[in-house]
């Protein structure tokens, strides 16, 4: 099996580029693969595993392409990163692996001129969306009401012969759509540089908040920081904040505000190294977020990977994990809950030590990138196998297009019998 | 772990996709056939347009054989002429063709732009009318919105105001409720006490009348025993008359000496009934005297308890007290002997002997301070300027004197009031006593007026003014020195 | 006994396609029965043509005409055969060799398109279903036998059938010149030939006859035999007639015929018919099942050095190219390579 790996690749800032370098030496040892890129750079770690090829969008070399099994596609909702790999996948059939289930942000910054983002709206929503598209851009609607209500993930689908979601919901919702070949297998994780033992953590106090990441507005930072200031117990915690603040001036005035210096510490963008020693000193992580766009965390992953407890929004795919591994929150008492699991952390530390031990656990049997290369490259082959009835679409709209010309009034269904048992014959394996 | 699910599509499905994407497409078409009247208008136009250039075209290409309706005999017989003709009539027009060429050239490109720009103009309405309806959508949203509001605002208010009635009415109601009981309440108090407070009255004025009475029985009681006392002394003088005549004066006169020295000593007790009258009580001149001299006192710096103080003159040992109250060890003088056993009897260091004398007996520079409150007016000139120059003997350096006496500047004190005490010789102006003591040889020399009658000043214009200056200012002075 | 013969074409292009169709047709109609030859055109760019073809062969109805029904259908290409019938025999002219044999050959046209493997699936799809329903399965060639087997795995017979106007090959002496008539296309490798004949110690001399399907190749073959310095060797005919054809064949040292991987290969039999030897590639496919190297013809490897040596073999000993020549006409003979076996085989059920 000859695979084509469509990804953002290190150093690029984005977990995505992790994934890839994570899942990679699993599967080179399962299939062929080779990775396709339009950066510039890229890590030469990753060249270790597989050989990396550049591509231009607008010299694709679709022999070469061609000459794979299938083509893998990493789409997220960053369209920076994803943008092209989307374009390449409208033109070139293959397996999207779907990171964000909301991608009105994706095609809103696609567009330079938002006039095509409207037009793919109308496409793909109507008139109806269309409009809304105009509302949107002119402020009347937020983001976050446009990604509920739009999320135009069939657009990202358009050319889409199977899509792999992690998120078992998604999963779901998309099957329904009855148009592609859909899979749900768990995100994978394994982290063989660090090894932290959790026994010989200190218990002292103050115990230490950790919270990492790309840290957008959407990771309830203020709510946590409000609900810090506000709890009796306060100075028992203090919290760290690794990664990329959205607005670091901001935050830190709110800090300041709220009267947190000597209890909350910005450390900014380290190194893997430096803040798996971080995690592994820490007893309970910080994973909120709402509004989600449906995707399934490998910041989750790293957390049970050294065995730390965290508190979750009960939403999207957080909401299913197994609560004996998380500490839930609502995403509408946030403040009260949090309140709530800080004071029950003082009182009973070792619960949450448990929902830790337990994550790891979870880690370990679901989210082993062996099973998930396993997964992808079985998913692979029937996906290869399924092919012939992709170019159902075309075909239908080839039909279409030739039956209007005729008479559009022909549309008795018994007219079409004979229509679509051809195409049917044509594109389907008859032989089961 | 891997969930894999495979769409199913059957002919239904497929037939309803079919028909789908037909009603897309038709969708589309009438969309397209609603388009503005005019579009197509200019469209149509651009195609008459189009057609004229390509008439031209056609026409403006080389000539090269006859219209086919001269091709009948006799005209064939000049075709080879024709070909002739031809090419000259070509190369004459030559210059022509080019020049109807490029403007031929120039009218299609023309006619393309214009298309393009048709276009143009056509997306940029249909976009600018979607914007048009998207901002005043949004605009209408917001005059909902704000009527909303509106609404939403007066009734808060409607709600508030009658929320407020209601509150003053309850509140009238209860104030009017509690004024009531309060009032109520007030007339049975004012009652009660009204009624005690007469029964009190009565008792009081039972006691008073009772307490008039006695007091009137033990006055008349004193007058007795005075009386008796005189008549008592009287006898006893006359007893001690003949008993001096006697012979046996030797025993006697020991006696009688040591008694007739205590002769002197009858106005003793009297003397102290005096002050007990009209110096004032003892705590008031106890504070009195704080106020005035404490500062002086401490600005002094002496070690408290190996003080050396000498109150000369010290009567009822008010200003020893105070010396004691402040930790001060002191010594206190007295020619009064009846003073003296009460000052002991209080527990304060007190000898009955004259002052100078005793001054005279100590080292120089012994003491600390030297204090007389209301002595000097007493003493005859000459013992003054004694006392004053042992004083200074006896002080150490940066040792204090102060001496109290009352204020003749104040009218009614030098007229009247000084004489209350038979005692007091002549009262002492300031100036001369300020004058006395730097001449002995004190230095600092300061006069301080103290004691001023303020609250029997009168109010008025000038004369008021002037008047009080005289009577009602300090009636007491001190003057206080210091040992270089 | 109605029968229709089903095929695609290909307006104003006539190859060896186009001639089997119609001498089939022919033969069918000698031996009594009713026939007719039934075409769509056929292209293959853009690439949802070929989808949209395969659609119009399946809605074809061709079970009956004017209310007589029609007892056989005998499609002979891709995307022929995807037409219904309950009486289908296929005989086999070639799939559609892009998505089988060509894929990953630097002239596969389909592999350019971002969709190729797409339409690659589903021709492989449609060509699965198609060979299920026929009654019976037959072949060009066992090359394309071979074919079908390893990429769909299906077997069939292979029927060989005589090419064009059989009868009218005749032999004369030898001329000293070769013959490659040939379509001029890259497929051919008229190029390889070319490059060959540079390399000949004689001067041999190649004529080629056959026009070019884009009509612009020959231009470029003359101007490549110009570079190499061999034009006055290698000679362009260009279309010829079917006599000058026959002379051409009958007077020549040799035929030359090295295609790639073709799947029959009239040349090669019109050689054997006019008892010349035959010069092919290891790689030529069809023409080997009818080639014994050195008794009926040369096998050279797919290199200009090892075609020039056998060209210059025939050259120099003209003796032996006569004989391999007889050689192949008996072989030729041996072999059985009738029209009325066809039909038997064809119409037999």
């Amino acid at each position: 099996m000859r695979i084509n790996w469509f990804s953002p690749l290190p150093p690029k800032k984005t977990d995505i580029a992790n994934y890839t370098q994570r899942i990679i030496p699993y599967l080179q040892s399962k299939a062929n693969v080779t990775l396709w890129t339009n950066q510039q750079e890229w890590s030469q770690e990753i060249e270790k595993y597989a050989s990396v090829k550049q591509y231009k969008l607008e010299e694709m070399p679709w022999f070469e392409l061609n000459q794979g099994d299938v083509n893998i596609y990493h789409i997220g909702n960053n369209a920076s990163f994803h943008g092209e790999i989307w374009h390449i996948s409208r033109q070139f059939t293959g397996i999207v692996i779907l990171h964000d289930e909301k991608l009105q942000d994706f095609f809103y910054m696609l567009n330079s001129d938002k006039n095509n983002y409207i037009q793919q709206m109308k496409d793909t929503y109507g008139q109806e969306g269309g409009e809304n598209a105009r509302l949107f851009l002119n402020g009347h609607y937020s983001m976050e009401f446009m990604a509920e209500n739009y999320p135009l993930t069939p657009l990202v689908l358009e050319n889409a012969l199977g899509v792999i979601s992690h998120n078992r919901n998604t999963y779901l919702s998309l099957s329904q759509e009855n148009q592609w070949l859909t899979a749900y297998t768990p995100l994978p994780y394994v982290n063989n540089e660090f090894i932290s033992d959790h026994n010989e953590q200190n218990q002292e106090k103050p115990y230490k908040l950790i919270i990492f990441g790309f840290i957008g507005k959407n990771r309830r930072l203020d709510a946590i920081l409000q609900a810090l200031s506000e709890f009796k117990q306060k100075d028992s915690f203090h919290l760290n904040i690794y990664g990329q603040l959205w607005d670091e001036k901001y935050v830190k005035k709110q800090i300041e505000i709220l009267g947190l210096e000597k209890l909350v510490t910005i450390h900014g963008f380290v190194s893997h190294k430096e803040l798996d020693l971080a995690l592994s000193n820490s007893h309970l992580g910080i994973n909120l977020r709402y509004p989600t766009m449906g995707e399934a965390s490998g910041s989750q992953l790293r957390l049970w990977s050294h065995s730390l407890p965290s508190l979750v929004t009960k939403i999207g795919w957080y909401g299913n994990l197994n609560p004996s591994a998380v500490a839930f929150v609502r995403y509408d008492h946030e403040i009260y809950d949090i309140h709530q699991h800080l004071q029950n952390f003082l009182d009973n530390p070792q619960e949450y030590k448990n929902k830790g031990i337990e994550g790891k656990k979870i880690l370990e049997t679901d989210h082993h990138p062996q099973l998930y290369a396993q997964a992808i490259v079985d998913f692979a082959t029937q996906v290869c196998q399924y092919r012939c009835q992709s170019s159902l679409n075309r075909i239908i709209k080839r039909v279409s297009s030739e039956l209007n010309y005729l008479n559009p009034n022909l549309l008795s269904n018994s007219s079409l019998d004979n229509v679509s048992e051809a195409i049917k014959f044509i594109t389907f394996n008859q032989k089961k | 772990m891997l969930e894999i699910n495979i769409p199913s599509i059957n002919n239904r499905e497929i037939k309803g996709k079919i028909i789908s994407e037909m009603n897309f497409l038709q969708a589309q078409t009438t969309l397209y056939s609603q388009e503005n009247v005019i579009w197509i208008n200019i469209q149509e136009q651009i195609k008459y347009f189009q057609g004229f250039i390509n008439t031209a075209k056609s026409r403006a290409e080389t000539r090269d054989s006859w219209p086919n309706s001269l091709n009948k005999f006799p005209f064939i017989l000049l075709k080879p002429f024709g070909i002739i003709f031809f090419k000259i009539f070509n190369f004459l027009f030559k210059d022509q063709r080019e020049v109807n060429f490029n403007i031929l050239s120039a009218l299609e490109e023309s006619v393309k732009l214009n298309q393009i720009i048709l276009e143009q103009i056509k997306s940029i309405t249909s976009t600018s009318q979607e914007e048009l309806n998207t901002v005043k959508f949004i605009s209408s949203d917001f005059q909902n919105k704000y009527k909303n509001l509106e609404n939403k605002i007066n009734n808060l208010e409607q709600k508030h105001s009658q929320e407020i009635n209601n509150l003053e009415q309850k509140y009238s109601e209860k104030i009017n409720n509690l004024e009531q009981k309060y009032s109520e309440k007030i007339n049975n108090l004012e009652q009660k006490h009204t009624e005690k407070i007469n029964s009190l009255e009565q008792k009081y004025n039972v006691k008073t009348n009772n307490l008039e009475q006695k007091q009137e029985d033990i006055f008349y009681k004193t007058i007795y025993f005075q009386e008796d006392l005189i008549q008592q002394k009287q006898l006893i003088n006359i007893f001690l008359n003949q008993l001096s005549g006697n012979k046996n004066k030797k025993v006697l006169n020991q006696q009688i000496k040591k008694i007739g020295k205590g002769k002197i000593n009858y106005l003793d007790s009297f003397y102290l009934a005096l002050e007990n009258k009209f110096r004032g009580k003892r705590e008031d001149i106890k504070e009195q005297q704080k106020r005035d001299y404490l500062s002086l006192l401490q600005k002094l710096n002496i070690d408290s308890l190996e003080s050396q103080i000498l109150d000369i003159g010290c009567g009822r040992g008010e200003w020893l007290e105070v010396l004691k109250d402040y930790k001060y060890s002191a010594k206190g003088i007295d020619l009064n002997k009846i003073m003296v056993s009460e000052c002991c009897a209080r527990g304060f260091d007190v000898i009955n002997q004259d002052c100078v004398d005793y001054l005279k007996s100590l080292s120089k520079e012994s003491l600390n301070l030297i204090t007389g409150f209301h002595l000097i007016e007493h003493l005859p000139f000459n013992i003054l300027w004694e006392l004053l120059a042992e004083s200074l003997r006896t002080l150490k350096s940066g040792g204090l004197i102060i001496f109290e006496t009352p204020n003749p500047d104040n009218v009614l004190v030098g007229s009247r009031n000084f004489y209350i005490d038979p005692t007091h010789r002549n009262p002492l102006p300031s100036v001369m006593i300020k004058f006395l003591v730097e001449s002995i040889g004190f230095i600092n020399v300061e006069i301080m007026n103290l004691h001023p009658i303020s609250d029997q000043k009168i109010d008025g214009g000038e004369l008021a003014q002037r008047f009080n200056e005289y009577f009602y200012c300090s009636q007491d002075y001190a003057v206080i020195g210091y040992k270089p | 006994m109605k029968i229709v013969v089903l095929s695609v074409s290909a307006p104003f292009i006539m190859g060896g396609a186009e001639i089997h169709a119609e001498s089939l047709v022919k033969a069918l109609k000698e031996f009594g029965y009713e026939a007719e030859l039934v075409t769509i055109p056929f292209k293959t760019y853009p690439n949802q043509r070929i989808l949209d073809t395969m659609l119009m062969f399946r809605l074809l109805d061709v079970t009956e005409s004017c209310g007589q029904k029609i007892d056989l259908v005998i499609p002979l290409k891709f995307p022929a055969y995807l037409t219904p019938h309950p009486h289908k025999v296929v005989w086999l002219l070639h799939q559609h060799r892009d998505a089988y044999d060509l894929w990953n050959n630097p002239v596969c046209g389909l592999q350019y398109n971002p969709d190729g493997q797409q339409i690659r699936d589903t021709i492989i799809n449609g060509d699965n279903n198609a060979f299920n329903e026929c009654r019976k399965i037959y072949a060009n060639s066992q090359n394309v036998a071979k074919r079908l087997k390893k990429f769909n795995n299906v077997d069939s017979t292979p029927l060989y059938h005589p090419p064009k106007n059989a009868h009218g090959f005749y032999s004369h002496n030898s001329q000293s010149y070769f013959f490659f008539p040939s379509r001029l296309t890259k497929i051919k490798r008229q190029e390889l030939i070319l490059e060959a004949i540079a390399k000949t110690h004689h001067s041999v001399k190649v004529i080629f006859a056959g026009s070019a399907d884009d009509g612009k190749y020959d231009q470029e073959l003359r101007e490549m035999a110009e570079k190499l310095g061999i034009s006055h060797q290698a000679i362009f005919l260009g279309r010829i007639s079917e006599e000058e054809k026959l002379k051409y064949y009958a007077e020549c040292l040799g035929v030359i015929y090295p295609p790639f991987d073709e799947d029959y290969g009239y040349v090669t039999l019109e050689g054997m018919l006019s008892s010349k030897a035959v010069i092919s590639c290891s790689d030529s496919g069809g023409p080997l099942e009818f080639l014994i190297n050195q008794e009926t013809g040369i096998i050279a490897e797919s290199n200009p050095s090892a075609l020039a040596e056998a060209m210059d073999q025939l050259w120099e000993n003209r003796n032996k190219s006569t004989i391999m020549g007889k050689n192949a006409r008996k072989y030729y003979d041996s072999l059985n390579i009738t029209w009325s076996n066809v039909v038997e085989k064809l119409t037999t059920i």
